[in-house]
């Protein structure tokens, strides 16, 4: 990033875990000016870990259970801090308990993504906006919430400030977020193993980047971190020798990466082209609108889905024209394919999965119904790295732990 | 959440290859700009407030502020890095200003040291 200086690196296992992916979709507060990535997952986790296994034949697994949580509105916050750790309800406009309507479903006990798509339900029936109820706490209590938030997301402290809002007097708004495809919350990643390697042999993934295992969080990660290195570590000592530095097939290889990732760079400074930015702005209203965005309330049908396929390839077509004028452009560059080519798998298993099982998460309004019959399994994607077509199929759910599935 | 640099203040870490917000922002959207000897943000909206840049500057220079889209004018947050601690000096719209200061290390217990 600093000398543009290409590094090969020769490995006979490789572990991939550069987090999930954010910016695919439009946060409803990205427009012209300084806002563009208010989002609660790290914006600079863009899929480039997805997208580099893709490309090469990587199955991926259960992209359309997309993590959309609800958060501060606007600065889209953490929320678990205030609703959990210090107690304050969900409330709608009128001061209902939000959750007590998902009663039957376990009220604030209800699985997770019943619980992230209470306040847009609410807000898309005319009962908006919701809170969460922050107009008990002692002042002291609400000093021990800020200094909480310091910690986690300090810039929260400022967007209170910059409201003149005491919380005892105005409740903490809260709406749902963009969608993010990752691992660690919800399962969408690479199809791995029990060692963690990937259908591609020697490629191993752990954390975000690897999927098929909800609810990992920074533990869960970290445990499979040290899976993946044990994976990787018996893979390599049985792994057939490099290819010799000399190989025709390796340089040509690196020639064409190469080409790949410094062409927007290499077109000159007078080229009439697209600039990265441009086509991030173009896929992501793209995605909101089509597939199932936070504009959309999350929910997206087969025609849309096939209008964002259709576009997603002519953006893919139209890689040839982005332009970067200086290195950190070019990132920007290889980011905004790395995205587009990770929306197109997103697309698949979203078309794939036809009903709706984790309502908010991955909302079918052509199929609103649960279908055990039919999809109580895993929806897998794979791209053919010679031809670019990707297909979807899907895996058989196994039950590797005993007891009653449906029971925490 | 563009971070402001603050001219008067800002040295450009003339002591190092990169200035220390350029190596702290996770997004590399900090840089040295080779014209004034400043370090400036180089895409103000892909900024995500984190305040790196923030807490790491040893001048006090960067300023971090809320884009109006979301915060009124003008609110400030400015972090004093302290040893093992960290003290922040809120000011809101309404001129209502609020200390906070929190461990953000744990100190060093003598009988864990080998």
């Amino acid at each position: 990033m600093r000398t543009g200086v290409f590094h090969v690196f020769r490995a006979k296992s490789t572990i991939v875990s550069t987090g999930g992916a954010g910016t695919l979709y439009k946060s409803y507060t990205a427009d012209s000016t300084d806002s563009g990535a208010q989002i609660w997952m790290c914006p600079y986790c863009v899929g480039s870990g997805y997208a580099m296994g893709f490309r090469q034949g990587a199955e991926l697994s259960s992209l359309e259970q997309r993590w959309v949580a609800t958060r501060t509105k606007d600065f889209c916050g953490p929320v678990d801090t205030i609703s959990v750790g210090y107690k304050a309800p969900i409330i709608n406009c009128k001061d209902e308990k939000v959750m007590s309507r998902y009663a039957h479903l376990g009220g604030d006990a209800a699985p997770r993504y019943i619980r992230a798509n209470a306040p847009m339900e609410e807000w898309l029936a005319g009962r908006g906006p919701c809170y969460c109820d922050t107009r008990n706490m002692a002042p002291d209590t609400v000093k021990a919430m800020m200094t909480d938030y310091l910690n986690e997301r300090p810039s929260f402290v400022l967007f209170l400030a910059s409201r003149g809002q005491d919380v005892t007097k105005e409740p903490i708004e809260i709406y749902g977020s963009d969608p993010y495809i990752m691992g660690g919350h919800t399962m969408g990643g690479f199809w791995v193993e029990m060692d963690r390697m990937t259908t591609v042999p020697g490629l191993f993934a752990a954390g975000e980047t690897a999927g098929g295992n909800p609810n990992k969080f920074v533990g869960g990660c970290a445990a499979e971190g040290k899976l993946a290195a044990r994976g990787a570590i018996a893979y390599m000592k049985q792994a057939e020798p490099l290819p010799s530095q000399d190989s025709r097939e390796l340089a040509e290889q690196i020639e064409a990466e190469k080409a790949r990732v410094f062409a927007p760079l290499l077109r000159g400074a007078d080229y009439d082209g697209v600039s990265p930015r441009e086509m991030k702005d173009r896929l992501q209203r793209l995605m909101d609108e089509y597939a199932g965005g936070t504009s959309q309330f999350y929910r997206t049908n087969e025609e849309r889905l096939d209008y964002a396929l259709k576009h997603i390839a002519m953006l893919q077509s139209q890689f040839q024209y982005l332009k970067a004028a200086d290195l950190h452009e070019l990132m920007e560059a290889n980011e905004t394919m790395d995205r587009v080519d990770v929306s197109e798998a997103v697309v698949h298993h979203l078309k794939a999965r036809k009903e709706t099982r984790w309502a908010g998460w991955q909302t079918r309004s052509d199929y609103p119904e649960r279908d055990d019959v039919n999809f109580d399994c895993f929806v897998e994607t794979r791209r053919d790295p010679e031809t670019g077509v990707v297909t979807a199929f899907t895996r058989p759910y196994e039950q590797l732990v005993p007891g009653d599935r449906q029971k925490a | 959440m563009p971070p402001r640099v603050l001219p008067n203040k800002c040295n450009g870490c003339p002591d190092r290859a990169e200035t220390r917000c350029e190596e702290a922002c996770p997004g590399d959207l900090m840089a040295l700009d080779p014209a004034t000897g400043k370090a400036f943000c180089r895409a103000t909206r892909d900024c995500w407030d984190c305040m790196s840049c923030t807490k790491v500057c040893p001048c006090g220079a960067i300023e971090t502020r809320m884009p109006y889209q979301l915060g009124y004018h003008k609110a400030s947050l400015r972090p004093i890095m302290a040893k093992n601690r960290i003290i922040w000096k809120c000011v809101d719209i309404n001129g209502q200003e609020t200390t906070y200061e929190y461990a953000n290390r744990l100190a060093p217990k003598t009988d864990d040291l080998p």
